[in-house]
């Protein structure tokens, strides 16, 4: 199920809320917990009840792990307890290499070796990559001892736990299964509810009115890359920057929000990213959740700073190389993770010279870096992105395409344009309506406070902007479609 | 503001605004949804996938025209003249015999005045799985029975646009699209011999030494039988007139000949037909053997539709009986066609 539809909004959402807080009421806890995995797991396996097995099966082996490693510290069995530790990672890595990574691992052996292996075309499970690292930490948890007096259904409520399951915050088990526990928070409280009905209408209103417009634009650019201009081709590079950022952001909102209404609170992931002056900045800023997955469960284990200059620069490497295949099974991705290990480097290395600079430029300087590192993330090949890449080093032509002109006009805007007799004055000539969308979704990520850091306050502007947005989102989830018939 | 209230405040709000959204929407119904049209008020019918649903639940008919874009140019003003009563086409773009029958089938069970059913069988589609439909993002909302999902229509912001298109063509003084120019393509292509030639390359000469294999006939059969006669057959008070599309000489040139399948495609006619005349209440129609028409490309635009001249001798030829196929004389009309387009010189079409 996505927050952004209907059946999530209108029914799901408002029941689950209600159903949990009356079960405590009535001082079932047990039931409590079990409906709010009940419902997660009916979330999870909407489109596909047979991702709910996997889930599952995934849930109930890494609890039997992390009681396994649990037992060994207590029995003194340190290698034995290392040793599972280690199986239970492999075991976790091995779920995500045969959804994520297999035909991806066949395709280019039999690339390189001239084989041909029939792909399997595994349908990948929602959120895998999410919960398969939130369950690696729990077991490396659990072999620190970190992780006792948890019960089955206190981990499954954890992992299962819907706000967080598909597309994060990556939640760590001593953040989520005390809130869960904590009886202060079995009550609703009016705060937490209004500020979470803000949350999730300010990150649906992210996602369904900014990232789903800007990405009809990138979706212009890239199904007519051959015929993009030079200011075409800069434009879809930066206006996917802008979708990709509202839209994750907007869900992990919706996520913070949702959470919230169960008097939940879950992690920061995103505190506006591109007002970074440097890529270590911006690292601290952008999806901070999985940085910190990756800071703790692998810089560290691998001696992060600690072993000199040469040994700290590999562990980058390593850390942004894992990055890049987390977020996909393609060599873009790749790509892509080891630039930004190499950028995270070289700043590291020139901290002085960069700190030099002034921070106009560095903002500039690490916006276009991550903007044009983003192109490679979008782009369905190397090829792809190397194409993009030439429109703009060519500098062939200033023109915009008429049609890209129009790539941010909603249906809308133009109607209201039209009663008010505006639409002379508006219409796609002057491309006014792209100017106008592209400065306001600038100025929000770059001029004003982030939803997470304004403190939410219960007043009429609140009100009128919580309830604008919402409607404006709820009306925006449907539209018409058009059947192109080529026979004509 | 205490949060109790701005709480309340901000769901009761939203779902103020929605309720009125929705209500403004179910009240003009641009998509006949709800209710037939609101008299004076100009609607615009042009969107066949959302509004012929509504057409066959909420306008008053007797008779139906239905199928593709090779039915988009009858003209319904013609067909209550020739045929008596008052009829309403329902033309799918592209649609397959699955997606043009369900809305068959919705017409039969809304409307118990139904007696006539036009409707084109689109030679190029009797082989398709019978369940196959073209499109993804069908607007099935609108045609199944569960209210819960009609949120896609009465919270859409695209149809409350249409709805208010509607209010001001009204404004403007206009009026509700007729049945004569809904889905009518006949403005907007050029026809002809140039025209024509124009949508193709010519392929190369291909053999086929296989007739029609085991595998075709059954998928085709389980077509023609869940689409077309086990509906004809459930339903013997209405009058079925069904023809196969009459192609140009180029479809048969392209498809026809130039695989190699002349034999193949005979089969196949022979099997759709005999399987479709089993049905006393279709009168089936056929017109391949009149090749002043499927010859002179300046009634095509492409290879297989044909301009509106020809949908109106259509309706004339089905009315007096012409060009029907029938138990006795199915046989003979095959062996003419098999004769003719067997043996014609298609190299003098490019020349």
């Amino acid at each position: 199920m996505l927050f952004n539809s209907y059946i999530f909004i209108l029914f799901f959402l408002p029941l689950c809320v209600a159903m949990y807080f009356l079960l405590y009421y009535f001082r079932m806890g047990k039931a409590a917990r079990l409906w709010l995995l009940g419902m997660s797991l009916w979330f999870y396996g909407y489109f596909n009840p047979s991702y709910v097995l996997i889930i599952c099966g995934s849930i109930v082996v890494n609890f039997i792990i992390s009681q396994f490693l649990l037992r060994q510290r207590r029995l003194g069995r340190a290698r034995t307890a290392a040793a599972g530790m280690a199986a239970g990672v492999c075991l976790n890595i091995a779920l995500l290499f045969y959804f994520k990574y297999f035909d991806f691992f066949l395709e280019n052996i039999n690339a390189v070796f001239h084989t041909d292996f029939a792909l399997r075309n595994i349908v990948l499970p929602l959120g895998i990559s999410f919960f398969t690292f939130q369950q690696i930490s729990y077991v490396v948890d659990s072999y620190r001892g970190e992780t006792a007096g948890y019960s089955l259904l206190d981990y499954a409520v954890f992992v299962s736990f819907f706000p967080q399951l598909v597309a994060g915050p990556i939640v760590l088990h001593d953040e989520l299964i005390p809130q869960l526990r904590d009886e202060e928070r079995h009550r609703p409280d009016a705060y937490c509810l209004a500020r979470g009905l803000y949350l999730f209408a300010a990150g649906l209103f992210k996602k369904v009115i900014v990232a789903d417009t800007l990405g009809n634009l990138v979706a212009l650019g890239f199904g007519g890359l051959e015929i993009l201009t030079t200011v075409d081709a800069l434009l879809v590079i930066f206006a996917f920057a802008l979708q990709l950022y509202f839209d994750f952001s907007g869900y992990s909102d919706m996520a913070v929000g949702i959470a919230s209404m169960f008097h939940i609170t879950l992690p920061m992931n995103f505190n506006s990213p591109y007002k970074a002056r440097s890529i270590l900045e911006f690292w601290d800023r952008w999806h901070m959740t999985l940085t910190r997955f990756l800071r703790r469960y692998i810089y560290f284990p691998l001696g992060g700073s600690r072993k000199g200059r040469l040994r700290t620069y590999g562990n980058i490497m390593i850390v942004f190389l894992v990055s890049g295949f987390w977020h996909g099974a393609n060599w873009t991705f790749v790509v892509w993770g080891l630039l930004h290990g190499l950028a995270e480097v070289l700043t590291r290395r020139f901290r002085n010279t960069w700190d030099r600079i002034p921070g106009v430029i560095q903002w500039f300087l690490t916006f276009g870096f991550v903007s044009f590192a983003f192109l490679i993330f979008r782009a369905g090949s190397l090829e792809q992105a190397y194409i993009m890449f030439r429109k703009v080093a060519k500098l062939e032509s200033f023109q915009i395409t008429p049609v890209m002109l129009e790539g941010l006009t909603l249906p809308e805007v133009m109607h209201l344009e039209e009663l008010l007799h505006l639409d002379g004055l508006l219409d796609g000539r002057y491309g006014l309506h792209l100017w106008i969308f592209l400065a306001a979704v600038l100025f929000a990520a770059l001029g004003t406070k982030n939803c997470q850091e304004k403190a939410f306050v219960c007043n009429k502007r609140s009100l009128a902007a919580t309830v604008g947005m919402l409607f404006w989102t709820i009306i925006s989830l449907s539209g018409i479609s058009t059947f192109l018939y080529f026979n004509f | 503001m205490k949060a109790k209230t701005w709480f309340a405040g901000a769901l009761g709000g939203t779902l103020l605004l929605l309720a009125a959204f929705a209500g403004y929407i179910i009240t003009i119904d641009p998509f006949f949804h709800y209710h037939g049209p609101l008299a004076a008020l100009a609607y615009k019918l042009d969107n066949s996938r959302y509004q012929n649903d509504g057409i066959v639940r909420h306008f008053a008919y007797d008779t139906l025209i239905t199928g593709t874009s090779m039915v988009s140019n009858f003209k319904t003003s013609e067909c209550d003249a020739l045929f008596g009563g008052t009829s309403v086409k329902t033309p799918f773009h592209g649609g397959t015999f699955r997606e043009v029958n369900d809305n068959l089938e919705a017409a039969i069970r809304a409307n118990p005045d139904l007696r006539t059913v036009i409707r084109c069988l689109d030679q190029g589609n009797f082989t398709q799985d019978k369940d196959y439909v073209n499109y993804e993002g069908i607007p099935y909302y609108l045609y199944d029975q569960n209210p819960f999902n009609d949120t896609e229509y009465i919270l859409n912001k695209d149809v409350f646009i249409l709805s208010d298109t509607v209010l001001t063509d009204t404004a403007a003084g206009g009026r509700i699209t007729d049945f004569d120019e809904y889905m009518n393509w006949q403005g907007e292509y050029a026809f002809g011999k140039e025209a024509v030639l124009a949508t193709y390359d010519r392929p190369a000469q291909s053999s086929y030494d296989k007739g029609l294999a085991e595998a075709e006939r059954e998928q085709t059969l389980a077509n023609i039988r869940q689409n077309v006669t086990d509906t004809a057959r459930a339903h013997p008070e209405i009058t079925f007139y069904y023809y196969f599309s009459p192609y140009s000489i180029c479809y048969w040139d392209v498809h026809v000949m130039r695989q190699g399948k002349l034999d193949w495609y005979m089969e196949l006619q022979e099997l759709v037909m005999e399987e479709i005349l089993t049905c006393d209440n279709i009168r089936l129609f056929a017109y391949d053997d009149n090749t002043e028409l499927t010859c002179n490309l300046d009634y095509y635009q492409d290879q297989m539709h044909y301009s509106e001249e020809i949908n109106s001798r259509l309706l004339q030829w089905m009315h007096a009986g012409n060009g029907r196929i029938t138990k006795e004389n199915y046989r003979a009309y095959l062996r003419r066609i098999y004769e003719f387009y067997g043996a014609y010189d298609y190299d003098s079409i490019y020349s």
